[in-house]
This record gives C-alpha cells, sequence and structure tokens, in this order.
C-alpha cells in the first residue's frame, strides 16, 4: 500500500537475535532512539520519556525468556514500551500532573463553527491535496505534520497520538484519561479537525475558496 | 434523515457536510449503521467538498500509521542522548542486579 521508498526496519537490526543473549545496551544502540522517539511522541515530555525506554528495557530483561523470537525484537520491544507509555500516563493523571488545565468543552473556540455554517456547510472548504503517495515523501509534508501536532492543545495531543498513532481503542483511552466517553469522542474530533485544518495552512498554504 | 417514507417511497434528506463528515471521522472508530452507510455514501456521491475531506483524513490516517513505524518522520532532530543511555544503563544495572535470566549485560554501564 504504502510506496515510501524508507524501509521500515534496517535489516541487519534483529541479526543478533537467534544468537545473542538480551543485553540492554545493545537494545539501547539498536533500538534506543527508536523507542525514544516513539515515548516522546505521546508523552511529550524528555525525562518520562527516557522513563519508558528505561522501563521497556527492564521489563524486557526480566521477561526475555517469553520472547519467542518470532516477531523482531523491535517488535516486541515496541509491545512493552506501549504499555510502559500508558502506565506512566496513568501515574501522571493520579499524581494530576498532565492537564494543568481542565478539558474544556465549552471554554476553546469550536474548530466545528470555524469549518461549518449554522446549515452545515463548509464555510472553509477542504481543499484538494492531491496525490497522497507524493506527499507522504515530501519533507515538507511531515514537517507541518510535526508542526500541527506539537500546536495541539495538550489533552487533544494525547487523546490523538494514543489513537491514531498508537492504535488504542477509544473505550481504552478513555479509561486510562479517566474521561467520559462523551469527552474522548469530542476531543478526538477536535484534534482531527485542526489537525486537519492547521496542515492545510502550514503544508499547502490555503488557497481555494 | 428519513429514508423511507409513510407512504412506503423511498424519500431521502440529504445529510449536511458537516453530519457527512462527522460520520466519516466516526467511521474510523466504529462500525456505521446501515442507514448511516448509505446517507453517507450518496452525500459522497453528490458532494464536491466532502470526498475531499474524506481524502484528507485518509492521508492523515496514513501518515500516522507510517509514523508508528518510523518516529523519526516526526521527530527528526530527537535522539536519545548518550547520557541518558549511559543513566538508563546504571539505573538497570542497580534495579535488576544481574539476577535477570542470563544477563551479563547490566554491567556494561560505561558505554561510550
Amino acid at each position: 500500500m504504502t510506496s515510501n521508498p524508507l524501509s521500515a526496519e534496517p535489516d541487519n537490526v534483529d541479526r543478533h537475535t537467534a544468537a545473542s543473549p538480551p543485553s540492554a545496551e545493545r537494545w539501547l544502540t539498536a533500538h534506543g532512539d527508536y523507542l525514544y522517539r516513539l515515548a516522546l511522541l505521546e508523552l511529550r515530555n524528555e525525562a518520562q520519556a527516557e522513563d519508558a525506554v528505561q522501563e521497556t528495557l527492564l521489563a524486557a530483561l526480566r521477561g526475555y525468556a517469553g520472547f519467542d523470537g518470532r516477531a523482531s525484537e523491535r517488535t516486541w520491544l515496541t509491545g512493552i514500551l506501549k504499555h510502559k507509555i500508558v502506565d506512566i500516563i496513568r501515574r501522571d493523571k493520579r499524581e494530576a500532573r498532565l492537564d494543568p488545565t481542565p478539558a474544556d468543552p465549552d471554554g476553546s473556540p469550536d474548530i466545528d463553527e470555524l469549518l461549518f455554517n449554522a446549515k452545515g456547510d463548509w464555510i472553509s472548504p477542504p481543499a484538494d491535496w492531491g496525490d497522497p503517495d507524493q506527499a507522504l515523501e515530501q519533507k515538507r509534508f511531515w514537517e507541518a505534520f510535526a508542526t500541527c501536532l506539537k500546536k495541539l492543545p495538550a489533552e487533544m495531543a494525547l487523546m490523538f497520538s494514543m489513537r491514531e498513532i498508537s492504535g488504542m481503542d477509544t473505550a481504552e483511552i478513555c479509561k486510562v484519561l479517566e474521561i467520559s466517553a462523551t469527552n474522548g469522542w469530542v476531543r478526538l474530533h477536535r484534534a482531527r479537525l485542526s489537525l486537519k485544518e492547521c496542515l492545510e495552512w502550514r503544508w499547502l498554504g490555503k488557497t481555494e475558496k | 434523515m428519513a429514508l423511507v417514507g409513510q407512504n412506503g417511497k423511498i424519500g431521502i434528506s440529504m445529510l449536511s457536510c458537516k453530519e457527512a463528515s462527522t460520520l466519516y471521522l466516526d467511521s474510523h472508530d466504529r462500525p456505521l449503521a446501515f442507514r448511516e452507510r448509505l446517507g453517507l455514501r450518496m452525500h459522497l456521491m453528490v458532494c464536491r467538498l466532502c470526498p475531499r475531506f474524506a481524502d484528507q483524513m485518509n492521508l492523515i490516517w496514513r501518515a500516522c500509521a507510517q509514523a508508528a513505524h518510523q518516529p523519526e518522520l516526526l521527530e527528526e532532530h530527537v535522539e536519545l542522548p548518550d547520557e541518558a543511555k549511559a543513566r538508563i544503563l546504571n539505573r538497570l544495572a542497580s534495579q535488576n542486579g544481574g539476577t535477570g535470566p542470563g544477563d551479563p549485560s547490566t554491567g556494561a554501564e560505561d558505554s561510550s
């Protein structure tokens, strides 16, 4: 489906799997940056992302016997990392450090009102984004995407990355974040529309009206 | 939206663009009901703008799936600093106490 020339994972990453014993140092060298970036995408906090990597490696060392080698080492570590990220988010939630400003279903300007009139017609019509395969190979697209993701308010960004990047179930996310299903739906809806609208401006520069 | 009128004839009140785009987003998270699916499909057939919205969201979803495997696309200049790697190895060595299954690695704090 994707025609992106960059391969997701270099062939040589797992060449040690069969023979070599588990080694946190080797994992850090081969997968450290990867795991750290993934953690940072969701947690947006360097110290927490470092913790997530550390806890992942600790669990990996202790649970190495359970690794059957069918998945690649990277895939296996990523699976552990996702759980560790959720643990950290939960812990954070309990200590109420996340969400310094409470979620505001009423407070912020409603993206729906910026995009649609009262009849439900587009007032900010979506532009033609052209060939998606080409877009995904553009550096400009990825820069705009990263910028737009960072511009989302924290609670929207978290909802978005848990759902769309980590691929968690919406109900599961609401449980972790301790929010109602409705609140979760609103956050996700707004995050998606805000990101899309941001890309219209940042990536293409909105021209068509 | 009413699909079948009282007289049994098929009559359709079209979805608005706002309703159609919301349904399109929802279809990513839950299976749509038959009526919803039909309404959305009909709207997409006659609307000039909503198919663009659908394409935009499809691109965003593809980008997200790709970023899940290649986070460097979004965190381009981010690396786990060497000091952080050293810290992690140090803490692992003390936490794991070298008791892990066949675990020769944790003494290797001073990687450079």
